[in-house]
């Protein structure tokens, strides 16, 4: 029994170093042998390609017909032609350099993507390359802009103070009297209280808004005094301020008294 | 009798272990036979991607001389093989098959540490495209089992 034994480990040995490669692990041989099965099966994919099977002798160096299908304020979807069995690279970025992209392989004969939570109003550039081919080109890239998250009609939807409480409104459209030169357009609310300390009046935001920038500047000449300068994005392409303004404080809402 | 000879284990029949890469459960029919369940993983880095392996085998051991604090087996391994690319849909599938001698060498009442070395014979295909290949390798595996009850 001992030298059955002996002879069968010999045999294996010899069988070993002459026969086959030695791997160290049945999980790790099986990786090696399924990573050379499919590389033959991108040869043969290529290949096809190649020969007219499924497209051009230079279908599988860059994607064709890619182009924008749909858009909206936070999402794209891409399309382009395949050459079938294989995957593809994808890249989008908000430069036309692709300096800051966001790129990932997607599934085999996979022939679309949808981007979701990007910018409103923002420029997106794209392109594609096949992944399964190791000389495979990048598309030419495509550009589009997402759209506006403003509503179509009227954005404003209320009154920013007690009407009760003023005597005229100057629409949106007055420059500044010369001398001042803040240079964008105004309206004006003519209050009633002309005393020396008027009775403040209490601001509300006309929109839903988000407040992004407020500003406080003290006075010295030709009094002391401070004012403060509120900055609110109403929608991606319209932004609003009050300004300037006597005191402020928020109570659960933007609301300034 | 002197310690830990294998004959001493007949009392345990369960035994679990982790060998290179992965983890067994073995079951004694008795001193000489032995059946044993076993999940191994694996990886390469292809010309493509990274390939990752997973194999669920089925073992029989048949174990010699149990006076001894070695003994030599011989055996036999039927196993499924499933692999994957990271980011593509190829997927490879297939059968192996082998066989193996080796020794185990035990440490003490429980524990035991193995070697086996045996040709396989590995058949697997890419779902997508169907190209497939079949080969002979030899493979080395060691383990490390705790024998529970």
């Amino acid at each position: 029994m001992r030298r059955i034994i002996l002879s069968i480990g010999v045999f294996m040995i010899f069988c070993g170093i002459s026969c086959a490669g030695l791997h160290f692990g049945l999980g790790k041989a099986a990786a090696k042998k399924s990573a050379e099965v499919i590389e033959e099966a991108v040869q043969k994919s290529t290949a096809a390609a190649s020969f007219g099977g499924e497209g051009s002798a230079e279908s599988y160096n860059a994607p064709t017909n890619v182009a924008w299908v749909a858009s909206s304020s936070t999402t794209v979807t891409v399309s382009w032609s395949i050459v079938s069995a294989n995957g593809y690279t994808m890249m989008l970025a908000s430069d036309q350099n692709f300096s800051s992209a966001f790129s990932w392989t997607g599934d085999l004969n996979q022939a679309n993507t949808t981007y979701a939570g990007l910018t409103p109003f923002t420029n997106y550039w794209f392109k594609v390359k096949i992944s399964t081919h190791p000389d495979s080109a990048y598309s030419s890239a495509i550009s589009t802009k997402t759209d506006s998250d403003c509503p179509g009609g009227a954005i404003f939807s209320s009154s920013v103070m007690d009407l009760s409480k003023i005597s005229g409104i100057r629409p949106l459209g007055a420059l500044n009297p010369s001398g001042h030169t803040f240079p964008t357009d105004h309206n004006y609310y003519a209050i009633k209280d002309f005393s020396a300390t008027p009775t403040p009046i209490a601001l509300s935001a006309p929109c839903a808004s988000h407040l992004t920038s407020l500003i406080q500047i003290n006075f010295s000449t030709p009094a002391v005094f401070t004012e403060y300068h509120l900055e609110f994005l109403a929608c991606s392409q319209f932004m609003f301020f009050f300004q300037p303004c006597r005191a402020f404080h928020f109570n659960n809402q933007p609301t300034l008294l | 009798m002197p310690c830990c000879v294998f004959s001493q284990f007949d009392p345990y029949r369960l035994a679990v272990g982790f060998n290179y890469i992965g983890g067994q459960i073995r079951y004694d029919l008795d001193s000489r036979w032995t059946g044993e369940l076993r999940y191994l993983t694996g990886s390469e880095n292809g010309a493509v991607g990274k390939v990752s392996s997973q194999v669920f085998g089925l073992r029989g051991y048949r174990f010699f001389r149990e006076d001894s604090r070695y003994r030599f087996f011989l055996g036999a391994e039927a196993a499924l093989v499933s692999s994957d690319q990271k980011n593509t849909s190829y997927r490879v599938s297939g059968p192996a098959i082998g066989g193996f001698g080796g020794l185990e060498f035990r440490l003490g009442k429980r524990f035991a540490l193995g070697l086996d070395l045996g040709p396989y014979l590995l058949s697997l295909q890419e779902n997508e495209t169907a190209v497939s290949e079949t080969s002979l390798e030899f493979i080395a595996n060691t383990y490390f089992i705790v024998h529970l009850f």
